[in-house]
């Protein structure tokens, strides 16, 4: 079975989550094969994430008064495991903002790169 | 057609970690709504369906930790009858309606997913091998532990402190230490502890 959930009375009795039984024996060697690996303590290689490339329009401003120059993905506060917490007020929602709109008048993947938490920009839009 | 679901308070955290997704997605898709509101709390489901005819359905959130640090699992899967459960699973949520029974292609939360999972379980006849976040729900354990005692070889890899309490009570496998298990902080401290 490969689901969204996990094992716990929360994710099984309050949560909506989806998972599908598979029986496809290709599939399952490919998760056996991963399985083992991690299993054995084989190190993976981390996903690199894409620079963006994609244009978009420019963005309209939304309710608490900015310009979002980026969608901060890795701001949800969720890391495996644990649960951090992310910026309660709106100043530091704001200040988040202002760096990312200085980030963005820099404009270089090689910023972006630097920046993790930077997932998700608007190349093709203006700089607020 | 583009339609979003999403959880407004990710973990119990407050929607200041959500409000800028749905922000952004309402001004380039429009058609987003927050989940949950009648037959459950959260909205942990990741899952899209396209055409009506293909479906992803992962393990991970979308996003960079979920996508490219943690180890994560996901199926495309071209079953017609999968990608209809699923949109049907959506539209109950979209319209903030209740499920009042689950499709039989998926497995569903929480509509009958424990139920379903322990008859996995228990028609297993040599090995049980699990990846899970969180392995908390007693029943499961239970039932784990009477597989294991029956002979079946069970294996677990988990980052979580209550999840190994709870295995390593009962003698299952447990890899703690795999290196494929990124961003979790008890693993992390767990090998500083051993170095």
């Amino acid at each position: 079975m490969i689901s969204t959930g996990d094992f716990s009375p929360t994710s099984l009795d309050h949560s909506r989550e989806l998972g599908v039984i598979v029986t496809d024996t290709s599939t399952l060697k490919a998760v056996q094969a991963l399985f083992s690996r991690d299993v054995a303590g084989i190190p993976a290689q981390p996903t690199p994430i894409p620079s963006p490339t994609v244009a978009l329009p420019t963005p309209a401003p939304i309710a608490n008064g900015y310009t979002p120059a980026y969608f901060d993905a890795s701001r949800d506060g969720h890391t495996r495991g644990h649960h951090t917490r992310g910026d309660r007020d709106t100043a530091a929602s704001r200040a988040r903002a202002n760096r990312n709109a200085a980030l963005c008048r820099r404009d270089t993947h090689q910023d972006r790169a630097a920046d993790p938490s930077l997932s998700l920009a608007y190349t093709g839009s203006p700089c607020p | 057609m583009v339609r979003l679901v999403l959880e407004q308070q990710p973990y119990g955290m407050g929607s200041y970690a959500a409000d800028p997704a749905y922000n952004f997605l309402q001004t380039y898709v429009g058609q987003v709504r927050w989940g949950g509101q009648l037959a459950f709390r959260y909205t942990h489901a990741s899952y899209l369906v396209a055409d009506g005819a293909r479906t992803f359905i992962g393990s991970m959130s979308w996003t960079d930790t979920g996508l490219g640090a943690n180890r994560e699992l996901g199926l495309i899967d071209t079953d017609p009858r999968v990608a209809s459960a699923g949109e049907r699973v959506f539209n109950a949520d979209w319209n903030q309606r209740k499920l009042h029974s689950a499709p039989n292609a998926v497995v569903v939360s929480p509509d009958g997913a424990r139920a379903r999972i322990l008859s996995l379980i228990a028609t297993a006849h040599k090995s049980i091998d699990i990846y899970t976040e969180r392995l908390t729900d007693p029943a499961i354990i239970r039932a784990l532990i009477a597989s294991h005692d029956y002979g079946l070889q069970v294996r677990v890899v988990t980052p979580s402190d209550a999840s190994l309490a709870s295995v390593h009570r009962h003698h299952l496998q447990v890899n703690d230490r795999s290196p494929a298990v990124y961003g979790c902080q008890s693993h992390d401290r767990r090998r500083q502890d051993a170095a």
